[in-house]
């Protein structure tokens, strides 16, 4: 694998897409600034899932060449290996994208919050607790965001035909395949971590008890599915025909 | 340089396209590649390219499957499609963009040939622009790459009159003992006196490959009243100017091409040609 493919390849994307990605930064902010204003936690954790589905769909631009016969074989012909390709998406993806969002969520968060301290300076203390609380409690669902990020990234390659719908049906189909994970591997934990006298005396206090342990089957899966869904994009793309 | 052995490909399982094509290609030729509507010269040129992968058989890009698309690979040819892609750049933006990943490509050849395409004062987005003037800005992308092995597959197509001489008169300079052009036609007209090589794909098979030279070696292209009447005839077609022929040429009289005829006389004449230019 050659580092100066990938970089040719970022800067092509770059040159192609800089105006789009910026469009795309300020809706961002809009939607987070206007959800942030008010509604406390769920309007703010909504404005949150909503950037991170508007990340997830952000694949469909990065494999936009492949759904047309000549975009295709004009991408396909670019001198950089199938894995060089590859290799530049993820990156644009998992780093380029997630910064991107970030940075809009913390200028869309301070514009609500600013707007809301002149409204009200106690709802600034109010919001900003808020969402402290709600980054540091979300550990494993930065885990579940980038596997999602994976999952995308192999339907768009694989699918060539509507492929922004069958990407929303396969995040629909991600979701619930993460929420029963999600759901077993915490009736796992509670068998495997916490001690019968206790699970079997009092469940509150057995959930208490799993959110110390670190959980680590949901780690091992998700970091399981990651490799895996980007070993198929691989694949895929090596077997992409125009 | 490229190898196609024994290449078969199908788009339906039940029907297939080629049975069983070979075609070698030496660097340093200018080849046309002709045949009727439907024959698969589009699908042979993206067998070469890595675009599609052949049922059976091996195409060879320098030695390696051409479908592993490596970048070694895909550096050295250069596949200007019939119906072009262009990305939303302006034509400075795409050069900046594309040409890095060419080690030959030469800046100045890229403005001289826009220059000659009258292409070089065009500041909009290449997307906006006609078929034709698309057209321009890839062939002059596509010649400035240098690559060793450039595939046209019709190049003239959507060019108006005087962007075809100009092609014609960029490509008479072009093609050098480092460089293969492979250019794919309906228009023979187009390639006249321009390749030094024809092949002739018919029926899934390549029923002739052979140089300009070879050709006009082993057949005879006139008028009848010039030529020796016991030679064979493969084609005739009437003419205002008498019966014009192609015929056997077992003197090794001079004569100049006529791809239309040699063409037509190849088609009629399958398992002849096969045999004489094996």
């Amino acid at each position: 694998m050659n580092t100066n493919n990938i970089i040719k390849l970022i800067k092509a994307y770059f040159y192609e897409n800089w105006q789009k990605d910026i469009y795309y930064s300020f809706a961002i902010v809009a939607t987070v600034a206007m959800f942030s204003l008010g509604f406390g936690i769920f309007s703010s954790r909504f404005a949150i899932i909503l950037a991170a589905v508007l990340t997830m769909l952000q694949p469909i631009k990065l494999f936009g060449n492949l759904y047309q016969s000549s975009s295709r074989m004009h991408y396909l012909t670019i001198p950089a290996s199938n894995s060089e390709k590859v290799v530049t998406n993820m990156l644009l993806l998992n780093v380029y994208f997630v910064i991107l969002m970030v940075v809009a969520l913390c200028v869309g968060f301070l514009l609500g919050y600013g707007i809301g301290y002149v409204r009200n300076p106690e709802m600034l203390r109010y919001n900003w607790g808020i969402l402290k609380e709600m980054i540091s409690n979300t550990r494993i669902e930065y885990l579940y965001f980038f596997s999602s990020l994976a999952v995308v990234f192999f339907a768009s390659i694989y699918f060539k035909k509507n492929p922004f719908w069958k990407l929303v049906l396969t995040g629909v189909v991600v979701s619930l395949v993460l929420g029963a994970i999600a759901a077993s591997t915490e009736w796992l934990n509670v068998v495997l971590t916490v001690p019968a006298e206790i699970r079997n005396g009092n469940y509150y206090k057995s959930i208490e008890h799993v959110s110390q342990s670190p959980g680590w089957f949901q780690y091992v899966a998700c970091c399981v599915s990651m490799v895996y869904f980007y070993a198929l994009s691989f694949l895929r793309m090596r077997e992409t025909e125009a | 340089m490229i190898q196609l052995n024994n290449v078969e490909f199908g788009y339906d399982k039940n029907r297939k396209l080629f049975n069983g094509v070979t075609w070698h290609l030496e660097p340093g030729h200018l080849y046309g590649l002709l045949g009727c509507n439907g024959a698969g010269k589009t699908t042979l040129l993206k067998i070469m390219t890595g675009l599609l992968f052949p049922q059976n058989g091996e195409a060879l890009l320098g030695g390696q499957p051409s479908c592993n698309r490596t970048a070694e690979q895909l550096k050295d040819i250069y596949f200007l499609q019939e119906e072009i892609h262009v990305p939303h750049l302006k034509i400075k933006q795409f050069e900046e963009s594309f040409a890095p990943f060419y080690p030959n490509f030469n800046h100045e050849q890229f403005t001289e040939y826009l220059r000659e395409f009258e292409m070089d004062n065009m500041l909009g987005f290449i997307d906006k622009f006609s078929h034709g003037q698309k057209k321009k800005v890839m062939l002059a992308f596509s010649l400035a790459t240098n690559v060793p092995l450039l595939i046209m597959d019709e190049p003239t197509n959507g060019l108006d009159i005087p962007s075809k001489s100009t092609f014609r008169k960029i490509m008479a300079s072009y093609a050098n003992e480092q460089k293969t052009v492979i250019i794919s036609t309906h228009q023979v007209r187009d390639l006249h006196s321009l390749i030094d090589a024809v092949s002739i794909l018919d029926n899934g098979r390549m029923i002739l490959s052979a140089s300009t030279d070879v050709i006009t070696d082993k057949l005879f292209f006139g008028i009848k009243d010039e030529q020796s009447p016991e030679a064979k005839v493969f084609y005739s077609e009437e003419t205002p100017k008498g019966l014009n022929q192609v015929k056997e040429n077992p003197d090794h009289k001079e004569s100049s091409l006529d791809l239309e005829m040699l063409f037509n006389a190849a088609v009629q004449n399958k398992q002849e040609f096969t045999e004489m230019f094996q």
